[in-house]
């Protein structure tokens, strides 16, 4: 009888560039379980907002991850807009919605280029992070920063977009739309694309379904999950878009997922310069009332849900994050069991783990038994 | 997409006196409490005939009490229900069986808070390091 042997993945491995650590059980070379392990990236955000005014748990509700940054800040932002009866102003609510799809774009290309980087493909990985640098260009074009764009506020946002800017901005969209169409060829047909991600790390729908998970993970086992369509937010019901839902499962449908993901926000954005309604950017107010809510977007990679509870004081009581990450980790079970050991880097770099955003919960210092909790 | 009222006209249907205060409490949120005891049996429900989705678990220390709270999407609209535990002897049923996703939720609020899910399979340290002293729990308040 053959023994299982457990090989540690991470918590530092070349193929993730956060810590986590998947326990591997091989039987030679194929895998027969997984066993995943959190908390090497804690940083104890939940405990710190509890300790923050509303203004400053925006800004390090950013600080969660620095990929989808404008998700959490989002989420939070319109969480606590829910519980004091806030209401942007349209002209606020179409910014947001840019940004937060240019967040989307940059995040996508981000892990497209890290998924044809893990196939051995470096040089689609280096075109892509060029054009994703000109996104990052334009978010710090409009919002002056490049990764915590910081332009969210409560009751609308910090900075105006002006006549000039969206001119530039549907410009250098428009070549970028150019530059990423032929990538679409590449990701669809090229030989050692297929060959490193087609039927290598299935999730069937039955299984999708079962296990919850979110984001493009799902949209690609063909669970047409999308919180943009689901429970509009912002200007998503106003702006005609896709979901892009496919049906192979594998690592190569949830990488063609995102590609065709960034057209459709290329397409949102376009649409919300070009219908940028006129107006205040931002609505006053006065005091955040008691009240609790949950509040919910779709960030680059799936569901993510804020809950908040405010007693009426300057700081809410309790914030519970919930980033897409924890459900989709649970899918690395059924996607990695049954492969190889040399498949294991793509079928994980195609779930987009972002580690940071998994691990936010809390950070201790412990000395013989004693606690300490950190305050800054 | 479903609207509030006719979700929650099936819910109060289907779950009965299962559930206590249903009420819809914002545009796409219904909020309901339930008893611990409950919860197995409203989670099978809930996935048989809903097809709900489990997006979060939430503990909050309420004082004398922690209350959980866990919520479901179903067809758009968020469902939270809050069941509430004793400080002294914080226990609630495990829906690992029925909702597998429920894994990660429930290791991570037995770290953070120590409460206990019944019938949890392996009920293993998830977030906190291995070396973590024995019943300190960071979220709880003091």
């Amino acid at each position: 009888m053959p023994r299982e042997t457990i090989i540690p993945f991470g918590p530092y491995h070349y193929a993730l560039e956060e810590p986590v650590m998947f326990k591997l059980s091989v039987l030679g070379e194929k895998i027969v379980d997984v066993d995943v392990r959190l908390g090497h990236a804690h940083r104890g955000i939940e405990y710190l907002m509890e300790k923050k005014r509303f203004e400053d748990c925006i800004r390090l509700a950013e600080r969660v991850c620095a990929i989808c940054t404008q998700a959490h800040s989002e989420c939070f932002v319109m969480g606590i807009e829910r519980i004091a009866g806030i209401e942007p102003p349209k002209r606020a609510k179409y910014i947001r919605t840019i940004i937060f799809e240019l967040n989307r774009i940059e995040s996508h290309l981000l892990i497209l280029g890290l998924t044809a980087h893990l196939m051995g493909f470096d040089t689609v990985f280096m075109h892509l992070w060029a054009f994703r640098e000109e996104v990052m260009q334009i978010l710090e074009e409009l919002t002056g920063n490049r990764v915590q764009y910081a332009i969210t506020a409560i009751g609308g946002v910090r900075r105006d977009i002006s006549e000039k800017q969206v001119s530039r901005v549907l410009k250098s969209l428009e070549k970028l739309e150019k530059s990423i169409s032929r990538f679409r060829e590449i990701f669809e047909r090229d030989k050692t694309i297929r060959m490193r991600a087609k039927e290598v790390g299935y999730l069937s729908k039955q299984d999708a379904l079962k296990l919850n998970v979110v984001g493009p993970v799902a949209r690609a086992s063909s669970v047409d999950f999308d919180i943009r369509k689901r429970d509009p937010y912002l200007a998503y019901d106003e702006i005609d878009f896709d979901v892009i839902v496919l049906d192979e499962g594998d690592s190569w449908a949830r990488t063609l997922v995102r590609l065709l993901e960034v057209f459709e926000s290329l397409k949102i954005i376009k649409a919300a310069l070009e219908n940028l309604p006129k107006g205040d950017i931002k609505t006053e107010y006065e005091k955040i009332p008691a009240g609790e809510v949950t509040s919910r977007v779709e960030a680059p990679r799936g569901e993510l849900l804020y809950y908040i509870k405010t007693t009426g004081s300057i700081t809410p009581e309790r914030v519970k994050i919930r980033t897409p990450t924890i459900p989709n980790l649970i899918a690395a079970k059924p996607i990695l069991v049954g492969g190889t050991i040399a498949d294991a880097p793509v079928s994980i770099g195609s779930l987009d783990p972002c580690i940071a955003c998994a691990n936010r919960v809390l950070i201790l210092d412990l000395k013989s038994g004693k606690y300490r909790l950190m305050r800054w | 997409m479903e609207s509030e009222e006719s979700l929650l006209n099936k819910i109060s249907k289907e779950l009965k006196d299962l559930v206590q205060n249903l009420r819809i409490i914002d545009k796409r949120r219904i909020q309901a409490d339930v008893n611990k005891r409950d919860l197995k049996e409203i989670a099978k429900i809930l996935k048989e005939k809903f097809g709900a989705h489990l997006s979060m678990i939430t503990c909050r220390d309420a004082g004398k009490e922690f209350e959980v709270i866990y919520h479901f999407d179903i067809n758009g609209n968020l469902l939270n229900l809050k069941a509430l535990t004793s400080k002294a002897i914080p226990k609630v049923p495990s829906i690992i069986i029925i909702f597998p996703v429920a894994d990660f939720y429930e290791r991570e609020i037995m770290d953070l808070f120590g409460v206990k899910f019944e019938g949890h399979p392996k009920p293993r340290r998830f977030i906190l390091p291995d070396n973590w002293p024995k019943n300190v729990y960071p979220l709880r308040k003091r």
